[in-house]
């Protein structure tokens, strides 16, 4: 038996159903989440209590790596079948992670973005899996403010939105240099140990791109946000590459001037805001589908899976679940299973 | 049916279902006597803040002119510093609107500031005396570290000599939080564009498509507020227990405002539940909680026995006896704050906020 307090609707160890996506919920009182899962038949399975609020997560076989929201300093380890917390793990003195992470296509490093307090500048943590879970280093980012880094489908190739700016939990969450910050994609080949920065695209001045996710036609899907108004450029915060091409996206549906967050599977993707409540469905550059709801946050795509929450509410395949009491969906979610 | 096909079917599923509007979760009566009662904090409250900052950081702008030229003294200078430092201290307690535009509150002061970017960026603009900080708008656009309270008490409280680039830089912060202040007067003034959406927060106003958007807000600056009091102007320096204190982790060591700093905290706390009519008096007509009628006496009393002590807070800190023990109770006092602030008042008016993942990452 682990940490965690587990919480099942079948007998413990065995949910009576298989969970497919996993929400993060957060408690008004007390600030803190709890990772959620659910059915395709929109079940509650049961939910893993955490010690700090959530924000994204990753997941490989049964396990799944919830991690906090900026600044914090302790990710968890959470089995996805038995919803047992297997460990908490803590940043280095020096370090805190950003709120994401993902694992190898084999499962056998998991990399999480992190905060460099001396520096402030971005860098990823390295962990290996097999055997007792250790940290075995950390790669250094050409700048500040790494926030999601997603694998592609097929292949240990990575993509890190260095949001550009830099913060330290001394000064909350304020970014210190507004004033001339710039943000990029950084390309990691973790075989090959190479980083290749993308450079900085017109458009994206006052823009600190934060979320995005490739799908399995290699086209990634980039969500930013707009953090100084005086510096940005138009509200269009989408961003999609594929191959050489980079096409900033305008689409019809407003996203506000922020993306909370961004999934792909197959050969779609799905973007929200939760400034308009828009949950946008693209196929590449085309949107092929929207819809409104209050505080659109989390957002899933995975085989047979379509989900997204607002801030009381998560859709998933269509059946609508309520959260829990004093409860919110908070900005992540994604498909397990 | 292909696994592509199911894909697709059911991201359209669920992305082509009804919309979902952005409502009101108070009919309509109640939201608008609670709109009424921001309005009034916004007229009796908010206004008189910023126009108080606004007047100070002229005053203070004019006083440097002076002594920077040779004609003045330093003593209006320091006068004033003072006077906008605790009328900034009082109003940050509201975080809506224009003051969270582009950097936010740490615009106007960046503290505290464990790794002393302030006195970096000063000593950075004094090494390269460059001309172009002192123009007119020469600091628009420039890093917060520079521009900010804190960097400005970092060069008034120092040997600042007339007809010295230090001391032309301490009038070019100062014209920058003046004209930063003007512009909060300007946005919160009625009929402005911010005010007019701040005023009506109702389904199709771009920025409150509710009532609940705008009071989400003002209890979660509040609770930034309490939470900073507690933590940073408190605890930071005393520390949790006798043999913790640290007086130069106090704020506004330089100037000695640390302690009046605290006061105005508290009053602004107290002055903020107990405006009549004001957003907080209202809540009870929808069978809101009183609890603020309390909280506020006793942040009152707070900030009135505060007034009463002729220490500074480095003193105090330094001494760590009773009044430091007393200092610590008044800062474990604001959790009771916070409690009301986060769940307790909005629970009883049927709102969801304390934690909002509005805030989004």
């Amino acid at each position: 038996m682990g940490l965690g307090v587990v919480c099942c609707r079948g007998a413990l160890g065995q949910p009576a159903e298989q969970a497919v996506y996993v929400g993060v919920e957060t408690s008004a009182e007390s600030g803190l989440s709890r990772a959620s899962f659910f059915s395709a038949s929109g079940a509650r399975l049961g939910q893993a209590p955490l010690d700090f609020r959530a924000h994204g997560m990753a997941g490989h076989g049964r396990r799944l790596a919830v991690f906090p929201r900026r600044p914090g300093d302790r990710f968890a380890l959470v089995d996805t079948e038995t919803l047992e917390i297997l460990s908490i793990v803590t940043a280095p003195a020096d370090r805190h992670f950003f709120g994401h992470g993902a694992f190898t296509r084999d499962g056998r490093y998991l990399l999480v973005t992190e905060n460099d307090l001396e520096t402030l500048q971005g860098g990823i943590g390295v962990y290996e899996t097999t055997g007792a879970f250790r940290r075995i280093g950390q790669i250094a980012l050409p700048g500040p403010g790494p926030h999601e880094i997603a694998r592609q489908p097929d292949r240990d190739i990575f993509h890190v939105a260095l949001g550009g700016l830099e913060t330290h939990p001394a000064y909350g969450r304020t970014p210190l240099n507004l004033h001339d910050f710039r943000s990029q994609i950084v390309m990691l080949d973790f075989a090959r140990g190479d980083l290749t920065p993308l450079g900085y695209w017109p458009g994206t001045e006052g823009i600190s791109l934060r979320h995005l996710a490739m799908d399995d036609q290699r086209r990634l899907y980039i969500g930013g946000q707009i953090k100084s108004r005086d510096r940005a450029m138009g509200e269009a915060v989408l961003w999609l590459v594929e191959g050489d091409r980079v096409q900033k996206l305008d689409p019809e549906a407003a996203l506000g001037g922020y993306v909370s967050s961004v999934a792909a599977h197959g050969g779609r993707a799905v973007v929200s805001s939760k400034e308009t409540g828009v949950a946008l469905c693209l196929d590449g550059p085309r949107a092929i589908g929207v819809r409104r709801m209050e505080g659109a946050g989390a957002v899933a795509l995975g085989p047979g899976l379509s989900a997204a929450s607002g801030f009381t509410l998560l859709d998933l395949n269509g059946r609508r679940i309520e959260t829990l009491p004093r409860h919110e969906f908070d900005n992540h979610g994604m498909a397990v299973g | 049916m292909s696994r592509k096909h199911l894909i697709v079917a059911a991201c359209l599923s669920a992305l082509t279902a009804g919309p979902l509007a952005a409502e009101s979760r108070l009919d309509t009566a109640d939201a608008a006597l609670l709109q009424q009662g921001l309005i009034t904090t916004a007229d009796d409250f908010v206004l008189p803040g910023y126009r108080d900052y606004a007047e100070a950081a002229t005053e203070m702008t004019e006083a440097l002119d002076a002594y920077c030229s040779g004609t003045g003294p330093i003593a209006p200078v320091h006068a004033a510093f003072e006077d906008s430092f605790l009328a900034w201290q009082r109003i940050s307690i509201i975080q809506i609107g224009p003051v969270m535009a582009e950097e936010g509150p740490m615009r106007l002061q960046l503290w505290p500031d464990p790794k002393g970017f302030a006195r970096r960026a000063v000593q950075m603009a004094v090494r390269a005396q460059d001309r172009g900080l002192l123009a007119e708008g020469g600091l628009q656009g420039r890093s917060i570290a520079l521009v900010n309270l804190t960097a400005l008490e970092d060069l008034l409280y120092h040997d600042l000599a007339p007809g010295t680039y230090e001391c032309d830089l301490a009038g070019a912060i100062g014209a920058y939080q003046a004209d930063l202040a003007g512009s909060f007067v300007a946005a919160w003034t009625p009929g402005a564009a911010f005010r007019a959406e701040y005023d009506t927060a109702i389904d199709g106003n771009a920025r409150y498509a509710s009532v609940d958007d705008l009071i989400r807000e003002l209890l979660a600056g509040a609770v930034v507020h309490a939470d900073r009091l507690r933590k940073f102007k408190i605890q930071r320096g005393l520390g949790q227990a006798p043999g913790e204190a640290h007086p130069e982790r106090t704020e506004a060591v330089d100037s000695g405002l640390g302690l009046a700093s605290i006061q105005a905290g508290f009053r602004a706390l107290a002055d903020l539940y107990k405006l009549p009519y004001g957003f907080f008096d209202m809540t009870t007509e929808l069978s809101g909680t009183s609890e603020y009628h309390m909280l506020g006496k006793t942040a009152g009393s707070i900030a009135d026995a505060l007034a009463l002590e002729p220490r500074s807070l480095v003193e105090i800190v330094a001494e760590d006896g009773a009044m430091a023990a007393e200092l610590r109770s008044f800062g474990e006092l604001t959790l009771y704050h916070e409690t009301y602030l986060k769940t307790g008042l909005p629970q009883s008016i049927g709102l969801t906020t304390g934690f909002t993942s509005a805030d989004g990452d």
